[in-house]
């Protein structure tokens, strides 16, 4: 479970650094990111939090944002993380927002030649102890008919509905990428839980973000 | 604003053009200039090298030798967001990167374009070229409006069906129309790589999706020493 987490946290970190984008504005919203993106890995590795509370079980949303559109005519795309801490599998089966008329789960997927192609899907299953990725070029949330363009910096309420949990409503940063914030941060230490301390959770960190670099 | 920039990245980038290099000799490109200047000509030679190169790169990303470096296949026919014919030969003296994409795409090629973004804090001269895959939905009119979001640096262009099937067999981009009962409409299904020109218009390599900006803007940091 925290090996996932960890691997989300540096796949997130690598689409903000790739991705400084989005239509628009790039300097300085780019630079907080990547700052908190510079201070996150040594913070979440080294420090020893002592939170050892056990997370409560239930579903644990994390690291939601929205891409900036500022032409409401073009969909929007929304992603997160999901954490299900129960040892139940669950599944998000649709999702709604005020600021668009309609909201789609889809997946974006590559074949073997490399075709990217995009396609509606009914759930998107969240395996007990498990994470459910939505990132860029996999699941994301479609953001349908949108009411008014997304600026950047600005929040969007999006409320997932899941096969058992009850629906959240979570706030997505439109942005160019996964806003680590506090919570996120919180999150993620206690997950020290099961991997027995601090060290080895660094250690865990710099093997894993050799491998994907590999 | 300047990225972090560790000299690591000097290695993989270093590798990367020998790589190239090596590659550009050992394969046995017919595509000759006198083939890639006729567009109806289908490039099979480089079906092998493009896309299937990538194919097996989805861990590791990296830019693919798209051949022997040769003159960037002619884009024939397509038109600009103001109405004016396209010219590719007005690019020479410029790097370019190329992408086929279309703009009710919300997920892939926005996330192109913001790896465009980055490559654009470190290469701000660097011009990005657009060419839609869905001509239908992207018409001159529609592309104008959309650029007016992007920097001046981004240029979309579209076209007749047929021209931009020849675009996009000339890349050996794929492409094909995928029908929907979204509300979003019906989506295009495509290759999504961009396609590195240099100043005197030699098409040099491809970059799979997901390729961080950093290793685009470095290579391009290469050919500006030159």
């Amino acid at each position: 479970m925290s090996r996932s987490k960890r691997l989300m946290l540096l796949s997130g970190a690598s689409v903000a650094v790739a991705a400084s984008l989005s239509l628009g504005s790039v300097a300085a919203q780019d630079d907080d990111s990547m700052d908190d993106m510079a201070s996150l890995a040594p913070t979440e590795s080294m420090e020893p939090t002592g939170s050892m509370e056990p997370m409560a079980p239930g579903l644990y949303v994390r690291d939601a944002w929205t891409r900036e559109s500022p032409m409401v005519d073009l969909a929007g795309a929304a992603y997160l993380v999901i954490h299900n801490n129960t040892d139940a599998d669950d599944a998000l089966i649709g999702a709604s927002s005020p600021v668009a008329e309609v909201v789609e789960i889809h997946q974006s997927s590559m074949d073997d030649e490399g075709v990217m192609s995009m396609a509606q899907v009914e759930e998107i299953p969240i395996p007990a102890y498990e994470d459910a990725i939505l990132e860029p070029g996999g699941y994301h949330i479609m953001l349908i008919n949108l009411v008014e363009p997304l600026v950047e910096g600005t929040d969007v309420e999006i409320t997932l509905d899941f096969l058992t949990a009850e629906s959240q409503t979570v706030t997505a940063v439109v942005g160019s990428g996964p806003v680590m914030d506090d919570l996120g941060m919180s999150m993620d230490d206690e997950m020290g839980d099961d991997a027995g301390g601090a060290m080895g959770d660094g250690d865990d960190m710099d093997d894993e973000g050799a491998e994907s670099d590999g | 604003m300047i990225a972090l920039r560790p000299t690591s990245i000097l290695a993989p980038v270093a590798s990367l053009i020998l790589t190239f290099g090596i590659a550009g000799a050992a394969t046995a490109q017919d595509a000759t200039p006198a083939a890639s200047a006729d567009p109806v000509a289908s490039v099979e030679p480089a079906a092998s090298t493009g896309p299937a190169a990538s194919a097996d790169s989805t861990a590791t990303v990296i830019a693919s030798p798209i051949g022997d470096p040769r003159p960037a296949p002619e884009l024939a026919g397509l038109i600009n967001s103001d109405g004016s014919p396209f010219v590719l030969d007005d690019y020479l003296g410029s790097n370019v990167l190329i992408y086929f994409g279309y703009t009710h795409c919300p997920d892939v090629c926005p996330q192109t374009i913001g790896e465009l973004f980055g490559v654009w804090e470190e290469q701000p001269d660097m011009q990005a070229l657009f060419i839609t895959v869905d001509p239908e939905r992207d018409t001159p009119e529609f592309l104008e409006e959309w650029t007016r979001y992007l920097p001046e640096n981004l240029h979309a262009v579209t076209g007749t069906p047929d021209a931009i099937r020849r675009a996009a067999d000339a890349y050996d981009v794929r492409f094909a129309r995928v029908d929907s009962d979204s509300s979003a409409g019906y989506t295009m299904a495509h290759t999504a790589l961009l396609y590195l020109i240099d100043e005197h218009g030699q098409l040099l390599l491809s970059y799979p999706f997901g390729t961080p900006a950093t290793e685009i803007a470095a290579d391009i940091a290469v050919l500006e020493a030159e």
